[in-house]
């Protein structure tokens, strides 16, 4: 969910570093640049964002056949590639995906083309409101409150502040049995490599922010973990993983990453 | 004419034996492979998930058996293709093809038959790794589309806004 727009291809990106760390090829030759430098100060990293994001599948069929869920609507989706929400959900359900940069958003609608019930719209997640109250939204969820909320991988281009105001602006318009649910990721910010991977990002103009589990607890309240709890990417795909000293430099044992299933 | 038909059969004779003993060490070879594909699992993406590895396995014993008995290179490759677009690694797509050619090795098929599974694991190999890589050639090129299309359109969108 990065601030600068993936339409200037001259300076790296944080979008499509990500991108690249997971094996895409949405992305240039700056990006892979920047990619190589942050992936040799954190070796993990690429591993940890592929186990992050390998969750998606699983998150959409449970909200969809476990939970009951009919809509999804998922903010700073990124690219919506055969991993995303649509290909995993429930038949019948409806999936709005939104990014904050346009040409993710015009990537986004090519890759879903005629998909039915998936919509991609621009918004950016600090402002989950503005994407809600819009008209074409409006349309689609008519007086339906009753969503699943998601938001893999944001937080940590978030200050507290914006997840305060996200937590509330969702808790409000939602009904009580709605759910909101989130991947954190954490990490040894403090570690010299970290700090090196923070400087890399600042020069591209982004800012990236260490929530640790026990301050994003309180910045989400008043929703808090159902009873499956705050799950690291390991548990949750039930493997063992190999985790090299170095790797344990930047990140926890685990992955460094919890996914949530935030309730009212 | 008919000793080739003769040596035809013969080898058809030697690669069905050959599928029969496999078979009979399926739950080996998949064990195997799992564990192949657990070692790269980090290499893969999108679709290829660690809960599926065990599925993936499973598929591609089978695959590799049919292939022994009928011997179909084009459903291999389409195959190699398939797994590409799924988002299998490029480490796991060697680790799993070389598992699936060391099962041959260590059946112990005997001196003749060991080359007529040599010679047919090598086609196997080769037909899904050539599926495989058209396949990520093909993903590669057609991201690329996109990725021009999008920024044109995006572009596009911001002059006239």
């Amino acid at each position: 969910m990065p601030r600068k727009s993936m339409t200037d291809a001259s300076v790296p990106n944080a979008g499509r570093i990500y991108d690249y760390l997971l094996g895409g090829h949405h992305n240039f030759e700056v990006d892979r640049m920047a990619g190589d430098q942050v992936a040799a100060l954190i070796p993990f990293i690429s591993k940890a964002m592929r186990l992050s994001r390998w969750c998606l599948q699983d998150v959409a069929r449970t909200l969809t056949t476990e939970r009951g869920f009919d809509t999804i609507v998922d903010f700073a989706s990124g690219l919506p590639t055969m991993d995303h929400f649509h290909t995993a959900a429930a038949p019948g359900t409806t999936v709005i995906y939104s990014d904050s940069d346009p040409v993710t958003v015009e990537y986004g609608r090519e890759i879903l083309g005629d998909t039915p019930n998936a919509h991609y719209f621009e918004a950016d997640c600090r402002r989950p409101e503005e994407l809600l109250s819009r008209p074409e939204v409006r349309e689609i969820l008519g007086d339906n409150r009753h969503v699943a909320f998601v938001y893999w991988g944001v937080t940590m281009y978030l200050t507290d502040e914006e997840i305060t105001h996200v937590a509330r602006s969702l808790y409000d318009w939602s009904d009580e049995a709605s759910c909101w649910v989130v991947y954190l990721m954490t990490g040894k910010a403090d570690h010299p490599n970290s700090q090196r991977v923070l400087e890399i990002y600042r020069q591209m103009g982004e800012h990236l922010f260490a929530h640790p589990v026990e301050v994003f607890e309180e910045l989400v309240e008043p929703w808090h973990a159902d009873e499956l709890g705050y799950r690291t990417v390991a548990e949750w795909h039930g493997i063992e993983l190999t985790m090299t000293e170095e790797d344990l430099q930047s990140f926890d044992p685990g992955g460094s990453g919890y996914g949530i299933y935030l309730v009212k | 004419m008919s000793s080739e038909l003769s040596s035809l059969s013969k080898r058809e004779g030697i690669l069905n034996q050959l599928a029969g003993q496999l078979a009979a060490q399926k739950t080996t070879i998949v064990s195997e492979l799992r564990q192949a594909l657990r070692a790269t699992g980090l290499s893969n993406r999108l679709l290829i998930s660690p809960g599926r590895l065990e599925e993936i396995a499973q598929e591609q014993v089978e695959a590799f058996l049919s292939f022994l008995e009928a011997g179909d290179e084009e459903e291999t490759r389409q195959r190699g293709a398939c797994r590409a677009s799924e988002g299998l690694g490029e480490r796991s797509a060697l680790a799993m093809t070389e598992a699936l050619r060391r099962a041959c090795w260590t059946s112990n098929p005997g001196k003749e038959a060991l080359d007529v599974a040599l010679e047919a694991s090598g086609r196997y190999v080769n037909a899904f790794l050539e599926g495989y890589m058209s396949g990520r050639q093909a993903e590669i090129l057609r991201e690329q589309e996109r990725t021009r299309s999008a920024f044109q359109r995006a572009m596009k969108r911001q002059a006239r806004s």
